[in-house]
């Protein structure tokens, strides 16, 4: 558990995904493959300044989102007032409820229909964009922290996808042609040439592991969720050339 | 005591924060003679603006701090992806969700010595990344990538750590640095735990008491 393969069976699930026209059908898609209730994409716009003028997109019903805005929960919310201010994911149970605002909030939330297990994803992009990804559900907490703990490197994966959704949605284009490594290069050629990674490990005189590491690293900056994508990108845009092995 | 510190804790530590920073300031600016940024905080850079979360080790009431490194995700900025990225263009780039930087690694060896006097630094250096593992496995997180001088390799070894040099720099300070990866699993952390003689889980639990014997029966 932990290690991800160079190919495993969530490959056409984020292929799918990222190839999405619009970021509310990735969030659709998200709940339906997860089974979770909402999902909350939120991107801070000025560093230090979270919350001023977001960009955010929720599947959360549109009553529970006007009753947020006119109450101005995002003063009280404990998801909003820390994520922006942590860097590892956390279950929203590890959040600090204990202030008679944010109880008051939470009813609030549960009287909408509005679970309140939840996850949260902090982001911050190379070029120190923040946003906050959040994953809600009305599962009991212990039902649902199990559940996480299943899933939450994918849930990442989820939240990388989605803030690339939204950087193409606002900017409308991805950033610059990714910079692969030499050994990003190599790892994604013998890929195209269908070795496994402890083939490759073998061949390049390092481990299997970090094998994976390139490959992964590889697939992140070329924007792409599997590794048929990113050979395909990378082939395109010449930055690797299959033949060039034989 | 290990536990993580982020920035929406701060205000909860602002000692430990302070102290961290002293510390670093010792041990990488004038025992190591790094070539680092420092302020009259201590030994603080722009890395620590990003939101860091922080791998913190302190007595049991939280006021006396033995330990500290920063924990960075490698999709952001990260100190050793902007700075050694000239220097190693091959291998520390990587970038993935599940991928972290972990630096400044440090321990206060004095007030390890007065309340842990059994204990050698080597030992607590080793501490320190048992529980970096643990952290690690917590967040899914699955490679940490990380650099050190040369002859530190021998602690990770010692710790039962699987770690990978990628890369070494000559001209970071005195004595060359590396860059190199640490792969993390439930393996690997039952491995570190057996070489370290430690049956427990450091993190967020108070320092047991046979952590004495261990030491002594290490004699690491």
């Amino acid at each position: 558990m932990g290690t991800p393969e160079l190919t495993d069976e969530y490959d056409r699930f984020f292929d799918e995904l990222s190839r999405l026209p619009d970021i509310n059908l990735c969030i659709e898609k998200i709940c339906s493959e997860f089974k979770i209730q909402f999902v909350t994409y939120h991107l801070a716009f000025h560093e230090g300044k979270a919350i001023d003028s977001p960009y955010v997109r929720t599947n959360y019903p549109a009553d529970w989102v006007s009753q947020y805005l006119t109450n101005d929960y995002v003063e009280i919310d404990p998801v909003a007032q820390s994520g922006f201010k942590r860097a590892l994911p956390c279950l929203w149970s590890d959040l600090d409820w204990s202030s008679d605002k944010s109880v008051d909030f939470k009813n609030d939330a549960q009287k909408h229909g509005i679970g309140t297990s939840g996850y949260l994803v902090p982001i911050t992009d190379r070029r120190r964009r923040r946003a906050i990804v959040n994953f809600a559900s009305s599962a009991k907490e212990s039902i649902w922290s199990h559940k996480i703990n299943d899933i939450s490197l994918l849930l990442q994966e989820c939240a990388e996808i989605l803030h690339r959704k939204a950087i193409v949605d606002l900017y409308g284009t991805d950033d610059e042609k990714p910079a692969l490594s030499p050994r990003e290069i190599q790892c994604l050629t013998w890929v195209a040439q269908g070795k496994d990674a402890s083939s490759i490990g073998l061949i390049l005189g390092i481990s299997e592991h970090t094998v994976r590491d390139y490959c992964k690293s590889a697939k992140h900056k070329l924007g792409c969720s599997t590794m048929y994508q990113a050979i395909h990108k990378a082939t395109m845009l010449r930055l690797i050339d299959p033949d060039s092995l034989n | 005591m290990f536990f993580v510190l982020e920035d929406h804790n701060r205000n909860e530590y602002p000692t430990l924060y302070q102290r961290m920073f002293q510390l670093r300031k010792e041990v990488f600016a004038e025992q190591l003679e790094w070539d680092v940024k420092l302020s009259n905080l201590g030994e603080i850079d722009a890395y620590d603006d990003c939101n860091p979360a922080y791998l913190i080790w302190t007595n049991a009431d939280k006021t006396i701090l033995y330990g500290c490194l920063r924990l960075l995700p490698t999709t952001g900025p990260t100190l050793l992806y902007d700075v050694f990225r000239d220097t190693f263009p091959n291998n520390v780039s990587l970038t993935a969700p599940g991928i972290w930087e972990g630096t400044r690694l440090c321990i206060d060896e004095k007030a390890l010595a007065k309340d842990h006097p059994a204990m050698n630094p080597r030992r607590a250096f080793c501490l320190m990344l048992l529980g970096l593992c643990e952290v690690a496995l917590q967040f899914k997180i699955h490679t940490l990538i990380s650099n050190y001088e040369p002859a530190t390799k021998r602690l990770y070894n010692m710790s039962g750590a699987v770690l990978t040099e990628l890369g070494r720099a000559n001209s970071y300070g005195k004595r060359p640095v590396c860059a190199g990866s640490f792969e993390v699993s439930q393996k690997v952390l039952k491995n570190m735990r057996i070489r370290l003689g430690v049956n427990h889980a450091l993190l967020n639990n108070d320092f047991p008491d046979d952590e004495k014997k261990a030491t002594q029966s290490q004699a690491a």
